[in-house]
């Protein structure tokens, strides 16, 4: 009995600290955002706004064009999240261990250096290409380059989560007719799913914030993001602006968030199924 | 046939996506490191062999930001992987409240990073900062700490702050390791008498591996390009203690315009990253055959 | 076997996905054609100057009937953007807004304003007389930019604080101002820690943050930043002298916060707002900040100190227009840039209080004298300090080699290197970087 008290004392006070590590900073952007200019910029620094002022948010997404920003941040942030998704089951499953064929290795290897490439590298010649194909500045172009950024890592995860499904119950389908696509929809996706939602999650995270690339290559409200929103407000005229900063944070964090608990669905969900397994 | 075709076809759309974006600015890149190329005097590239990267060896500031670079990777990455394990260990527990606290420790990673990095930089402000503030008010310290104008706390300060941000990343990767691993594995090893710690090492830790990898390998990749919270919280200051190859790059590229020296110091990036994970590549194509 | 909802799922995310389409509203691009009726102008946001731009713009536009698109863009990024825009001829801008300290990078795409590439693109005989002399400062032989708002720098002080400790007037020598920042440097809770300062200035390394605190210094001192032959002259012995003051204010004479090296315009101006400093260089802004405050009538202002046998002296840039090479709409874009620059823009500009024209014909006018006095009385010391005490900077390659100074000039601050050694090591870089 004592055993099972000091396990929870632990874990229970790991849990703790492990919130207040993480919730200190995130509780201090949501205080600052609904603060006044004066109790932001205090000194001895307050901790608490007097009151409940949603001036910042209203000044920077009521007025001024940034729900659009957040509309684009959607569109791309879902459609890419999908494009990848979509693309990156293919390619995990060419990748794993269900296939055998020569240029495996050399493609797995090419797509790990595609990646490695920093964005600052590519930003000026990815420039005059988007511009070539007319796509400089609208949102399809922007969603087809952070797919592309994004499309590699995916591609690994899934390979390396496929790679655990047990190769029995694969052969097994196959033996009873099943095609290769069928494996992979009705077997390989299904016990892979926490980690496809893990998939998920990751690369709409890397879309969603994703700063350089739609710094550069968005010139209007009608293909900017949301972090590019974070950059305009935060360069006040002559110095940061915290208050307007914080509540863009907020906007941007929120609908994270709420995928983030989505998500979270399926990962309890995979537990589920991986007691079932084996 | 079609079985043979079979996994071309379903790689094909991903290479497709890759090549139609990625692979001219990646060659350009390589290119123009060979060439001298000012964007801003509208002449064209002229072609200087490797006397771009022989000048970056030269230059104490280059050198100085790669071994930052390397210092900032090593020191971020193992405390990730330590911390993240920690966490994904306690999340893989059963306990009430286990879901939302997995939210919350995810919260981290789902910040913008130029926003992490300005929230910190506010935060650890020599003069307004709470954390000072806190501490002098508690009375662990009697002077506020200059936290980023210091040349020795300044790096430190970085990496705990990519740590902050990055472990939640390392963290979900290793969890659906950990689920993915069937519990007769750990049933079966009950029953032969094993304890909680020879199950780590022996089921837990080599199970982990191929997960725990990849994220290795793209936590690094990513590292060496570290940008955002440096430009926000330093500039690569004080006295370029902080200074990374990324920051380097950007001030050679994006402020000067020397579109060829900078594609030297980016390809010095993508150098060092291949290097880095030749050792992860090598063992997980190995575990094909 | 755990059944998916694979097919439910992806049924739910197109369905989202279309819903979503139909829920934004459709924003057409709007059709690039090469009209006389539109331009394109680029304006920086982040400034003082673009909230009294862009209305003029938009009267402009209604005026002459010509459609104006805006593309905004940010301090950090627009001289990258703008070259960009010009090596690839898209966005075709036919107008610029920039800070002429960069004006090295950008001339190469620009239009002469002078009247040497088309007679009809060229600044009139009176109002070349009516603008201050440095205004029309011109680079590499020809002029580039219009100006709309000036930039300059002076010396702040707190009047209460230099009475208390008995000084009635403010410091004219380098001397003065380390005796009266060190009489002003105190603790005053009581706590142990120094919690008044008394001088304070850019620090971040970088651009346009120490390097100007340095050029105040350099040019007080009789030195130069480039000699006429364009290579760097600031290493010469008035620049050592220059950045070892700098440098001793913080490190010897403490007179300025230990992480003053992390400073840009906002810990300044928030710090002086604070009455943690006694004293500042600063820009002219910082005045308009002070009205409605405690602090607005403790506040004084003066040229910035110089030292014994040498004149008080400081830097001047301009935010202002110019006109790319690659618009096709080159007459229209000058019309805009001369009514922008004119005296009646100029005096709207002046009202608004946060932003200082270059044309004596604003500060003449009858509008003017009715603006609080308080301002105009600044102003009229601003133009003055303008035309007599201001160096006009404009660095070749200007991002980079200010960066590079910056950074040295930062070692030095740190006691990682010498003054002498800083400036050496930095000059030569920036050498080897021109004579490329």
């Amino acid at each position: 009995m004592a055993r099972l008290k000091l396990r929870s004392v632990l874990i229970y006070g790991a849990a703790v600290l492990l919130a207040l590590y993480t919730l200190v900073p995130i509780v201090w952007v949501l205080l600052t955002s609904l603060k006044t200019e004066q109790e932001t910029l205090a000194f001895p620094p307050r901790i608490l706004p007097s009151g409940l002022n949603f001036d910042n948010y209203t000044k920077t997404i009521l007025e001024g064009d940034y729900r659009y920003y957040a509309q684009n941040s959607l569109f791309i942030g879902v459609g890419g999240t999908l494009l990848v998704m979509v693309l990156a089951i293919a390619s995990g499953y060419a990748y794993s261990k269900f296939f055998r064929y020569r240029a495996k290795n050399p493609l797995m290897i090419f797509i790990i250096i595609a990646r490695m490439v920093p964005e600052i590298a590519i930003i000026i010649p990815l420039y005059f290409l988007m511009q070539s194909y007319g796509l400089y500045d609208t949102r399809i172009g922007v969603l087809l380059m952070m797919a592309a950024m994004a499309f590699p890592l995916a591609t690994w995860l899934l390979k390396t989560f496929f790679d655990d499904v047990p190769v029995s119950i694969a052969e097994a389908a196959t033996i009873d007719g099943c095609s290769s696509i069928g494996v992979l929809l009705r077997i390989i996706l299904p016990i892979s799913w926490p980690a496809i939602a893990s998939t998920i999650t990751i690369t709409f995270l890397t879309i969603w914030n994703s700063f350089l690339i739609p710094l550069v290559f968005t010139k209007s409200a009608e293909s900017k993001t949301l972090p590019v929103a974070i950059s305009e407000v935060a360069y006040g005229e002559y110095g940061v602006n915290w208050g307007g900063l914080s509540a863009i944070a907020m906007v941007t964090i929120i609908p994270v968030f709420v995928i983030g608990l989505f998500a979270q669905q399926y990962l309890t969900a995979g537990l589920t199924a991986g007691a079932e397994k084996g | 046939m079609a079985r043979r075709l079979a996994p071309y076809l379903y790689a094909l759309p991903g290479l497709l996506l890759l090549a139609v974006i990625l692979a001219y600015p990646i060659g350009r890149g390589f290119y123009l490191s060979l060439h001298k190329y000012n964007l801003s005097s509208f002449s064209p590239p002229e072609y200087i062999g490797f006397e771009n990267y022989k000048a970056l060896f030269d230059d104490p500031m280059f050198i100085g930001a790669f071994q930052h670079t390397l210092i900032f990777v090593i020191v971020s990455l193992a405390l990730e992987f330590v911390i993240g394990l920690m966490i994904a260990l306690l999340l893989h527990q059963n306990f009430k409240g286990r879901n939302v606290l997995r939210g919350i420790a995810l919260l981290p990673w789902m910040m913008p990073p130029v926003v992490t990095a300005f929230v910190w930089a506010w935060m650890l402000n020599g003069t307004y900062g709470i954390l000072n503030y806190g501490l002098v008010k508690v009375g662990l310290i009697s002077k506020p700490i200059a936290w980023l104008s210091s040349t020795d706390l300044a790096l430190p300060v970085l990496i705990f702050v990519d740590v902050w941000q990055s472990t939640p990343f390392v963290m979900l990767v290793l969890l659906a390791g950990l689920q993915n691993i069937p519990e007769s594995l750990y049933e079966a090893a009950r029953i032969d008498g094993a304890d909680a710690l020879r199950s780590f090492r022996h089921i837990t830790l080599p199970l982990l591996k191929p997960s725990a990898s990849v994220a290795l390998l793209m936590r690094t990749m990513i590292a060496l390009r570290f940008f955002d919270a440096v430009w926000v919280m330093t500039r690569g200051g004080p006295a370029s203690s902080t200074e990374v190859l990324a920051t380097y790059a950007y001030k050679k590229s994006m402020l000067g315009f020397r579109m060829g020296f900078g594609s030297a110091a980016t390809t010095v990036i993508f150098l060092l990253s291949f290097v880095m994970s030749i050792g992860y590549i090598w063992l997980i194509l190995r575990r094909e055959d | 076997m755990f059944t998916l909802p694979f097919k439910k799922l992806a049924a739910i995310s197109i369905m989202l996905i279309c819903v979503l389409s139909l829920a934004v509203p459709s924003m057409q691009p709007t059709a690039q054609a090469q009209d006389p009726e539109k331009i394109t102008i680029a304006l920086v946001l982040n400034t003082s100057e673009y909230s009294v731009v862009e209305p003029l713009v938009q009267q402009w536009s209604e005026e002459t009937g010509i459609e104006v698109e805006i593309i905004e863009e940010n301090t950090q990024t627009y001289p990258a953007s703008y070259v960009l825009a010009a090596t690839t001829g898209s966005p075709k801008l036919d107008m610029i807004m920039f800070w002429d300290f960069y004006i090295d990078q950008l001339y190469p795409m620009l239009t002469p304003l002078d009247g040497s590439f088309d007679p009809a693109i060229s600044v009139s005989e009176e109002d070349r007389a009516d603008f201050m002399d440095i205004a029309l400062t011109d680079y590499a032989g020809n002029l580039y930019i219009m100006p709309f708002g000036l930039d300059t720098r002076l010396l702040y002080y707190r009047t209460d604080l230099l009475e208390e400790a008995g000084y009635t007037e403010p410091p004219q020598t380098w001397d003065e101002l380390v005796e009266v920042a060190k009489a002003l440097t105190k603790d005053v809770d009581g706590d142990g820690n120094i919690d008044q300062w008394g001088f304070v200035s850019l620090g971040l390394p970088g651009q346009v943050f120490n390097t100007y605190t340095f050029f105040d210094f350099l040019f007080q001192n009789g030195g130069r930043i480039f000699d006429e032959e364009g290579n760097p002259a600031f290493n010469s012995p008035e620049g050592v002298e220059a950045l070892q003051f700098m440098v001793d204010l913080k490190n010897v004479h403490q007179v300025m916060p230990p992480d003053v090296v992390t400073y840009d315009n906002n810990e300044v101006h928030e710090g002086f707002l604070a009455g943690t400093f006694a004293m500042a260089n600063h820009w002219p802004y910082l005045w308009g900040m002070l009205a409605g405050t405690e602090l607005e009538d403790v506040v004084g202002y003066a040229p910035q100190a110089a030292p014994e046998g040498g004149e008080s002296r400081t830097t001047f840039n301009r935010w202002g227009f110019g006109i790319p090479k690659m618009s096709e709409n080159k007459e229209a874009a000058w019309d805009l840039i001369q009514y922008l620059t004119s005296t009646e823009s100029g005096i709207v500009e002046y009202q608004a209080q946060l932003d200082w024209p270059l044309r004596e014909s604003v500060y003449r006018s009858p509008e003017a004298q009715e603006i609080p006095e308080r301002h105009r009385e600044f102003s009229e010391f601003v133009f003055e300090l303008t035309e007599s005490y201001s160096e006009p900077v404009m660095l070749p390659r200007g991002g980079e080699t200010s960066q590079i100074l910056g950074e040295y000039i930062d070692q030095a601050m740190a006691g990682a290197m010498s003054p002498e050694d800083a400036l050496n090591a930095a000059a030569e870089q920036i050498s080897a970087l021109l004579a490329e």
